[in-house]
């Protein structure tokens, strides 16, 4: 098994948020007003209490993942909790790729069936995942790349169209919106299912990666809402994706507008997330099997993300239905927080019982 | 030479009379008889008769594999002159074997097959009435072209020399640049019936030692008969197959040759071929040339920048153009928009179709041009530009800005001639990829192979090293930006340190746990 460092990982995670931030925020929760910068830092300081459990898993475990300590202890606990797992892991993976393909549809493509493009995410996906944890992590730098070329250029671009007079200093007066957002913004925190995983196969010890991670993140997050707030102002609650909005109004000798790359961006983070999302599963799989991870795993979970998606995506009911319960976040709370924190009391049960004995015996 | 492969005769068309393990005997006539018959009676072998201090003796040769005038001074001429005076047959054959250094390589052969092999390799082999072995002379004088400047990868002002057909000389070259004791060559003979020899060179304190065994052993148990170029080894080589982009680097200059040993590399240089192998290798290395090493820092790094964005516009731009001009037009300025509906309207074919026929067009021009003779070349040439180019856009077959993106990016592939032929497929499958599902299509396909460059390790070392895994030391030094020499002096780098493996106690820990798990 191939081992990856941190900052492969912290960048990997850095595109998956990223991906996430643009493609599944709802237009509500971008009100114009300084409330989402406080979100954004009460948010990140919420998450690094959930990035916990999993790390005092892999610390009282010598670095196995939530599944691997399971495993090892139990094997029938071992299983639920990676079919649990599995389970949080491809409503997280659906809830990707139809996010995706909405975002390609309303913006990019308008005129591309649906199937073709959930087929693509999916097979690149698949295809990234059978490739293994280091060509997707690997391919996030590249993501990061374009990101940071794309973010340049509307700087360049943007600078004269910046309006410091839309930053104005308001305490929020709606609670309801003030709550809602925060847990949205908590629960687009889906990495961390992934690193209750795949913790076994990084180099160093894993809450490094947290402790890189959520700071970097927290002032990329508060850059870009700096700069929603100060080209857009108080047409941001009208718009459904800012960036993409900035970057369609900007001009460049060679284009007259950067939706395209925006979109580009967007959708290379999008597949990674969701190649990252595949992988996880099928390393559940072959963690609870104890076979090596196969391709064949990973075709069916592809598959079973596809048919899902044409299914879920085909009723806008079931979709609200699905986007409300994952946007709830409790898909984080239970695979980030409830799993480990049982793996957790059960591995220090069975140390009890072991002490208890030794002692006997003495 | 040690390691000579015994040559396998089994398929034999003529009379088998001896076969190649047959031991040389004490009667000159039947040793000379077994090679013929091993020879087929070949007529470029030549059997020299002569009779030296009374003795009868013969030298075996192939015609035009020595040098006639070091065969007369080195052998016939003492021999014959001032032999040593001994009475039986072995013990003079002994003592001219060890008493008299006719050349610099000299051994002792003990059967029909070795016999022959080395008068393949230009050794002269003398044999001697009474004796059981052969002595091989190492005197090889066969024609070969002169050191000569590469015919690519030319520069401007680092070395004029390049590697010829000849292992040998271009080990020396090596050597010449090298001058050091821990360069170490290996020399292997490969391929059943070509014995085709290999040289595989790397620097024992550089290089890894899991590296080169590995190519070691995957030289040895290549099964190919013949072997008439370094590329046949490469399929052979590459990890993971035949792939989309090589992870082994083909040079024809003896100094990138040495400059890529000193950061940690192997090289396997072939003989019939001046293209030497180098590996690992990085993709970051197609980008940089010898003669960024002899400019100055920016101005190398601006030509680092220029290749990649040609690199990126040679397999990318035709499939933008293509995906913009048929999903996404309202990325165009105002202006180019209008000029190119308006060239687009005057077409026959819509831009997708337009720009994979001009494109299939442009390969078929420049593959015509290139095995041609030069004169024809020419024609060839004025055909494409004139004729194609101009006469399809002013028929109204083609628009003009199709041919100039499909010349452009053609021009731009030139420019980074390591990657032309994956440049070739990748802006195919981009126009496809455009054309069908827009800048869906190409992002998709881009993704997957970004997925794909960056799962390949070439012996340890990841590919897109060290751009991912991210070593920011390294990009620093030599990648866009080439540190100047005083920094790069400073420090030594080799290529196994951008594996991205910094190991630590509780990564080695949990290897041991799970080895001791399997």
């Amino acid at each position: 098994m191939s081992r990856i460092s941190n900052r492969q990982l912290v960048i990997a995670f850095l595109a998956c948020r990223l991906s996430a931030e643009m493609t599944t925020i709802p237009g509500e929760m971008f009100r114009y007003g300084t409330d989402r910068f406080i979100v954004i830092l009460l948010a990140k300081l919420v998450v690094a209490l959930l990035y916990l459990p999993v790390i005092a898993v892999t610390l009282k475990f010598r670095g196995d993942s939530v599944i691997t300590a399971t495993m090892r202890r139990n094997k029938a606990f071992g299983i639920t909790a990676g079919v649990i797992m599995s389970v949080l892991l491809t409503m997280t993976a659906v809830q990707t790729v139809l996010s995706l393909q909405h975002y390609v549809t309303d913006t990019l493509l308008n005129n591309i069936v649906t199937v073709s493009g959930i087929a693509g995410i999916t097979a690149a996906a698949v295809y990234g995942a059978a490739k293994g944890l280091s060509a997707v992590t690997r391919s996030s730098v590249f993501a990061a790349v374009i990101f940071g070329l794309l973010i340049f250029l509307i700087g360049v671009t943007m600078w004269d169209k910046t309006e410091p007079d839309h930053l104005y200093f308001s305490l929020a007066n709606d609670r309801t919106y003030f709550f809602k957002s925060l847990i949205s913004e908590i629960s687009m925190n889906s990495e961390i299912l992934i690193f209750a995983v795949i913790t076994d196969e990084l180099r160093r010890k894993p809450h490094r990666t947290v402790l890189y991670y959520l700071p970097i993140l927290l002032i990329l997050l508060e850059l870009l809402n700096l700069l929603y707030n100060l080209i857009l102002g108080p047409y941001m609650s009208k718009v459904e994706y800012p960036l993409y909005i900035i970057a369609s109004l900007s001009d460049i000798v060679l284009f007259q507008r950067l939706d395209g790359i925006d979109a580009i961006v967007w959708l290379m983070c999008g597949i990674i997330k969701t190649a990252l999302l595949i992988y996880c599963i099928g390393r559940i799989y072959a963690v609870c099997s104890k076979k090596p991870r196969t391709k064949l795993a990973l075709t069916v979970t592809g598959f079973l993300v596809f048919m899902l998606c044409i299914i879920l995506g085909s009723d806008a009911g079931i979709y609200d239905r699905m986007t409300d319960v994952m946007n709830s976040g409790i898909h984080i709370l239970l695979g980030g927080v409830v799993v480990p924190l049982i793996v957790l009391a059960a591995g220090r049960k069975k140390q009890s019982r072991r002490v208890k004995k030794n002692d006997e015996n003495i | 030479m040690s390691n000579i492969k015994k040559p396998d005769f089994s398929e034999k068309n003529t009379e088998p009379v001896s076969n190649s393990d047959t031991s040389l005997s004490s009667s000159l006539d039947e040793n000379c008889c077994a090679v013929r018959a091993l020879m087929n009676n070949s007529s470029d072998l030549i059997i020299k008769y002569f009779t030296a201090g009374g003795h009868r003796m013969a030298v075996v040769t192939c015609e035009g594999m020595i040098g006639k005038a070091d065969l007369a001074n080195l052998i016939f001429r003492p021999l014959v002159s001032s032999p040593p005076k001994i009475a039986d047959d072995n013990e003079f054959f002994c003592a001219v074997c060890a008493d008299m250094p006719i050349a610099e390589e000299q051994k002792q052969v003990y059967d029909v097959g070795t016999l022959c092999l080395n008068i393949m390799s230009g050794f002269a082999v003398l044999l001697c009435n009474g004796a059981s072995f052969g002595i091989a002379i190492g005197i090889q004088g066969y024609s070969h072209r002169s050191i000569d400047e590469p015919s690519t990868h030319m520069n401007l002002r680092a070395s004029r020399e390049g590697f010829i057909e000849v292992v040998r000389t271009n080990v020396s070259m090596v050597r010449r640049r090298m001058k050091s004791p821990t360069l170490k060559t290996v020399m292997m003979t490969i391929g059943d019936r070509s014995n085709t020899d290999v040289s595989v060179c790397y620097l024992t304190d550089k290089a890894d030692v899991n590296t080169v065994n590995a190519v070691i052993d995957k030289l040895r148990n290549i099964p190919l008969n013949t072997i008439v170029s370094s590329e046949y080894l490469q399929s052979f080589l590459e990890p993971g197959g035949t792939t989309l982009f090589s992870q082994i680097s083909v040079t024809e200059r003896p100094d990138v040759f040495t400059s890529k040993l000193y950061e940690g590399r192997v090289g396997i240089i072939v003989d019939g071929t001046p293209f030497a192998l180098i590996l690992p290798s990085l993709f970051a290395e197609n980008f940089v040339t010898m003669d960024d090493y002899t400019q100055k820092p920016y101005f190398s790094a601006f030509l680092r920048t220029i290749r990649f964005f040609a690199f990126i516009a040679s397999a990318v731009l035709p499939g933008l153009y293509v995906a913009l001009c048929n999903f996404h037009p309202e990325m165009f300025r105002s202006a180019l928009l209008l000029n190119i509906y308006s060239s687009v309207q005057t077409t026959a074919y819509p831009v997708f179709g337009e720009c994979l026929i001009m494109y299939i067009l442009y390969e078929i021009m420049r593959e015509a041009g290139l095995r041609l003779p030069r004169s024809v070349g020419h024609a060839v040439s004025i055909v494409g530009g004139l004729v194609i180019g101009e006469i399809s856009v002013s028929a109204g077959l083609m628009s003009a800005p199709v041919v100039l993106i499909i010349a452009a990016t053609g021009l731009c592939s030139f420019a980074v001639s390591d990657l032309y032929d994956s440049c070739m497929i990748l802006r195919l499958a981009f126009i496809v990829a455009g054309g069908v599902l827009g800048l869906f299509g190409i992002t998709v396909f881009g993704v997957v192979i970004f997925f794909r460059i960056c799962s390949k390790n070439a012996y340890g070392v990841p590919y897109t090293a060290p751009f991912a895994p991210i070593t920011l030391k390294s990009i620093m030094r030599d990648t866009f930006f080439r540190a100047s020499w005083k920094k790069l002096s400073g420090s030594d780098m080799t290529v196994q340190q951008l594996s991205g493996k910094a190991k630590s106690r509780h990564s080695s820990e949990r290897t041991m746990r799970d080895e001791q798990n399997k």
